[in-house]
């Protein structure tokens, strides 16, 4: 591993900011005088100022992928801007060795009043490319973006989309020897994204290396060849995809979880007046444990709804809202109703059980919250609503690398398979209660 | 250090040609908007001198002259010290997010600042023309009035750029005293030479050898006041390129802040 292999290194860096925009103001000129009188800058902090990125290190080979991850706020923004050049470290140094296209940028420059043509010109100038290659890439660019009858026309008459594939188009055209990816790895629609990922894909089978930045454990584990968990500027883990990611997942559950706890869970409640049916209370099962509190991904998995009413009731249906709050915080992933699955639910007076089986749980591993309701008539007027009851999905090595759990069976004709599962990288990092 | 200053020259050319693209797209009139203000103040004080209500002293030239070739000059001072300004102003939705040389920013403002001051040079000569005729040793001295104000503005504002990039009060105070320097240099009136405050400004200030140059070459009379005018010349270059290192060197503070301030 020669030094010219390493492209981006990125030494002991730390950057402080201002949290008061007056006082910033002030630092800011105050910083303007040290440098310019040659002093050194100040190291500690002052008042209202915090480390938005504190003692990073690492080294980003030629052709590797590096991902970053971490809460909003943990600095990893921050930490590309530095990487770009954008911004000075305050303590510590970048040295980057090549061009690099920050996708943090797409469309830099754009203006809406020139045509699309003049904005390749100006976006790849500002990039760094010189002139002689722009007019080579041109139509290069015009064609990956698909818009060849638009790009005479003012970019203020594109819509946005024409944009964003624009911007992108430029981006990976400026031959880059590093992608700096901020969230930002395909625009448009399906096609589009494909054409997107395909070619970033090409770029680094020729040697591109990149720093990914994204929410989406699948992206960074299928992109990343090393991962990095970022937590309050400061770097909490650093190594394999898989194991960071099961870190922050495991960090971020507990954080749900802990937030959570706070909010009180009242799950056994009293009947009230004028109600005819009330949810006494919502458990959660496995096949292990009638009371457990919590599912386990890939296998069964019970909902129990304990009704009571105070007559006779029909045309009753229970429904489950099921929100992810780790992966796509406030994302609806399922919404089920009785009615819809078995019809109408009629109920005798006095206490009754609705059981909701899941013979393998989809949902992947991870913090959700359940919305149960009971509903009445065609338009499901709401009798009743439990609401925030925490569910946590946890992990027994079968939704590796998936965004959802999916049963399957494999057939071969004209061949055999050994029948022999193969145990995947990082198996032996699973919750060891229910793996 | 040689390839890097041409490619910042080859950025700013590329910048400043769609710049100029752009906005002669969006307006019917163009470069008139660059002479109007000045063509509009010469009228009303012509109009006031001629009514007796102005009284601004003996004066080489006809007085209309007089004071288009003041005000212009002073016009064209105003407009480049707030080019590094605007530049940074201008680019911040891009000068966030992509790592480029700012001084090609400036540079292409500085472009542009350069282009209307030649409109501007254009039509005082064009006038003087028309008034008494013209040679070339003075269109030369008027020429280098010009440029010397160009480059003057330039330097003082690139030297304040920084400042009034952070403070939104600072740039506020600086415009309003260019805005009263109209009135504080000798753009429309001949000072009279006395002591007190008046003068000692009329000193300091680097702007005036430019005008009296321009004045007494266009009415071809011997220069009053060539040291001084040498002197804001050299000023103008050195204050230029102090102002270019200093914004290459403080760029990435004033970026923070501006990333800070809103994208």
């Amino acid at each position: 591993m020669s030094n010219d292999d390493v492209c981006v290194s990125v030494r002991d860096v730390s950057k402080k900011f201002s949290r008061s925009l007056k006082r910033s103001f002030v630092y800011g000129a105050s910083d303007i005088g040290r440098l310019l009188t040659g002093r050194e800058a100040d190291e500690t902090l002052r008042p209202s100022e915090f480390w938005a990125v504190r003692n990073v290190s690492f080294n980003l080979q030629r052709g590797k992928s590096i991902g970053i991850v971490g809460l909003n706020g943990s600095g990893k923004t921050t930490l590309l801007r530095m990487v770009s050049g954008i911004l000075r470290p305050t303590v510590g140094e970048v040295v980057v060795n090549g061009r690099i296209a920050p996708m943090l940028a797409l469309g830099a420059g754009f203006k809406p009043v020139l045509s699309g043509r003049q904005n390749i010109f100006l976006n790849l100038s500002l990039l760094g490319v010189p002139e002689r290659q722009i007019r080579e890439r041109f139509d290069s660019i015009v064609d990956f973006a698909e818009l060849s009858e638009a790009i005479d026309a003012p970019l203020g008459t594109y819509s946005s989309g024409m944009q964003a594939r624009l911007g992108f188009a430029c981006a990976v055209h400026t031959d880059p020897k590093i992608m700096v990816v901020d969230e930002v790895l395909a625009v448009g629609d399906t096609r589009f994204r494909m054409k997107c990922r395909n070619r970033i894909n090409e770029l680094r089978r020729d040697g591109t290396s990149m720093l990914l930045v994204s929410h989406s454990s699948v992206l960074i584990e299928t992109l990343s060849d090393e991962c990095i968990y970022m937590r309050k500027g400061k770097v909490v883990m650093q190594g394999a995809p898989t194991r960071v990611m099961r870190r922050y997942d495991a960090d971020h559950a507990a954080a749900s979880a802990q937030r959570d706890a706070q909010r009180e869970q009242d799950l056994s409640r009293a009947p009230q007046d004028g109600r005819p049916l009330n949810i006494a209370s919502v458990k959660l099962a496995t096949a292990l444990a009638p009371d457990a509190g919590f599912w386990v991904c890939g296998l069964e998995g019970e909902l129990a709804v304990n009704l009571e009413a105070v007559g006779p009731v029909d045309d009753i249906s229970v429904n489950l809202m099921v929100f992810d709050q780790t992966h796509q915080p406030g994302e609806a992933v399922l919404f089920i109703k009785s009615s819809r699955d078995q019809g109408r639910l009629a109920l005798m007076a006095g206490e009754s059980r609705v059981n909701l089986k899941l013979p393998q749980v989809g949902l992947r591993p991870g913090t959700y919250r359940l919305k149960v309701s009971i509903s009445k008539g065609a338009q499901h007027d709401l009798i009743d609503v439990v609401d925030n009851v925490r569910l946590i999905v946890r992990d027994a090595g079968r939704a590796r690398n998936n965004l959802y759990y999916q049963p399957r069976d494999w057939v071969c004709t004209g061949g055999l398979f050994s029948g022999l599962a193969e145990a995947e990288a990082g198996m032996d990092e699973l919750d060891p209660e229910v793996a | 250090m040689l390839r890097s200053s041409m490619a910042v020259v080859a950025l700013a050319w590329r910048l400043f040609a769609l710049t100029i693209s752009a906005k002669y797209r969006k307006s019917f009139l163009g470069y008139f908007w660059m002479v109007a203000p000045a063509l509009a103040i010469t009228a009303g004080v012509t109009l006031a001198n001629r009514a007796g209500i102005i009284n601004p002293g003996a004066t080489a030239l006809p007085y209309p002259v007089f004071v288009l070739l003041g005000t212009l000059i002073w016009f064209v001072f105003v407009e480049a010290v707030d080019v590094a300004h605007q530049a940074f102003e201008g680019a911040r939705s891009y000068l966030t997010r992509v790592c480029f040389s700012r001084e090609a920013i400036i540079l292409a403002r500085a472009l542009e600042c350069a282009i209307s001051a030649l409109v501007r040079l254009l039509l005082v000569l064009f006038v003087l023309l028309l008034f008494r005729g013209i040679d070339f040793n003075a269109v030369a001295w008027i020429a280098l009035s010009f440029a010397g104000a160009v480059t003057l503005g330039l330097g003082i504002g690139a030297l304040l750029m920084p400042f009034t990039m952070l403070f939104a009060d600072f740039h506020q105070t600086i415009k309003l005293w260019l805005s009263y320097g109209l009135f504080l240099t000798p753009a429309m009136y001949q000072p009279a030479t006395s002591d007190g405050v008046f003068a000692l400004l009329l000193k300091l200030n680097p702007v005036w050898p430019l005008m009296s140059t321009a004045r007494d070459a266009a009415a071809g009379v011997a220069l009053s006041h060539a040291h001084a005018f040498g002197t804001a010349l050299i000023l103008g270059a050195m204050t230029t390129i102090a102002g270019f290192i200093v914004i290459r060197t403080v760029a990435p503070i004033v970026i923070e802040r501006m990333l800070m301030g809103g994208k």
